[in-house]
């Protein structure tokens, strides 16, 4: 058997999502059972179905730094204090 | 305790010819196999197959259901007395009233069935889709279904028929069911047989499975449909449970 992950596209523009995984002893009946696991009520209009082992993972430590970027984030108060500042400082002078 | 319950004779149908026969024979097919298959619920030897099933089980029974109320259009109490008829009065065939153990002999049972029954279909199609009303738009929607019914079947029995200890435990149902499977089709046209025995031949070619047609049975000692096999009784009593805690109830 293989595990197969199973993904979900409604009509329209929304994307792929995954719906979940199942085992199955090739690729055709791995469709079957998708069909019959996830899509018994239309939940999808066009469905993809890769075997587990095709997926190419990340290496969860290389997406950990991803959250750490406050130091990279540009929120606009730096530029914003700087504007108040010279502002200040202009009226100062005058 | 159900014992009481078998006594619900079906209005007559207006049907013309042999139609209301022909068709109730599939009626009953479908809903007595809709019942074997859903005995594997939560038994099936994995979730998937047990979901696909149990699923293919439930598309019978509307299939079933559809064809009752070809039958019976003006019966108010079709849903419930088709159950109560008496074992006389059903016309399922000995293939599927059979208690579906072991799941070799269910899966056989399956491929063999659902092999057939699009062409039983097309027959009853091509048979009384004019007499019938309703039947022409109902036999499209049947079909479409029926084509993963067949595939399923297919896909699992050339895997499985692929692999030697496969094909050893599956060849002796399928030697066994033949004859049931060809008394079947008895009633429709030499050429829906002849199909049947063609389609089972090329889906198991390149298995290490043998065709259980080899020849076509001739002059088969055939079961009427009118008696039960071996295999009704318990399906009827389990059928009859849940009608037969409160009879007078209306579903």
């Amino acid at each position: 058997m293989r595990t197969y992950e199973v993904f979900l596209k409604p009509d329209g523009k929304d994307g792929f999502s995954h719906a979940g995984s199942l085992d199955a002893p090739d690729d055709e009946l791995a469709l079957l059972y998708a069909r019959e696991t996830y899509i018994r009520r239309g939940e999808g209009a066009h469905a993809w179905v890769v075997r587990r082992a095709a997926l190419l993972v990340i290496d969860p430590d290389d997406l950990a730094v991803t959250s750490r970027r406050a130091h990279a984030s540009n929120d606009g108060h730096v530029v914003a204090d700087r504007r108040r500042q010279r502002r200040a400082s202009a009226e100062a002078e005058s | 305790m159900t014992g009481d319950l078998r006594t619900v004779a079906a209005p007559p149908s207006q049907l013309p010819g042999n139609a209301a026969d022909m068709l109730l024979a599939l009626a009953d097919d479908e809903l007595v196999i809709g019942h074997r298959h859903s005995e594997w619920l939560g038994l099936s030897p994995f979730l998937e197959e047990d979901l696909t099933l149990s699923s293919i089980a439930q598309d019978e029974f509307g299939h079933a259901r559809a064809l009752y109320a070809l039958i019976w259009p003006e019966w108010t109490d079709r849903e419930a007395g088709v159950t109560r008829r008496p074992a006389a009065h059903w016309r399922s065939c000995a293939l599927v009233e059979l208690d579906g153990k072991p799941w070799e002999l269910s899966l056989a049972r399956h491929f063999l069935y659902d092999v057939a029954e699009p062409l039983r279909w097309t027959a009853m199609l091509d048979q009384y889709g004019d007499a019938v009303e309703g039947l022409a738009q109902l036999v499209p929607t049947v079909l479409a279904e029926e084509r993963f019914h067949a595939r399923h079947a297919v896909d699992l029995i050339v895997r499985l028929g692929s692999d030697p200890e496969g094909a050893q435990r599956l060849q002796p149902h399928l030697d066994a069911l033949a004859p049931l499977a060809a008394a079947m089709l008895q009633g429709l046209p030499p050429s829906t047989m002849t199909a049947f025995a063609g389609q089972v031949a090329a889906a198991l070619a390149g298995t290490a499975l043998s065709t259980p047609f080899e020849p076509w049975p001739d002059g088969l000692d055939v079961v009427a449909r009118s008696q039960r096999s071996v295999g009704f009784a318990d399906v009827h009593e389990s059928l009859l449970a849940v009608i037969g805690f409160d009879p007078a109830a209306r579903w």
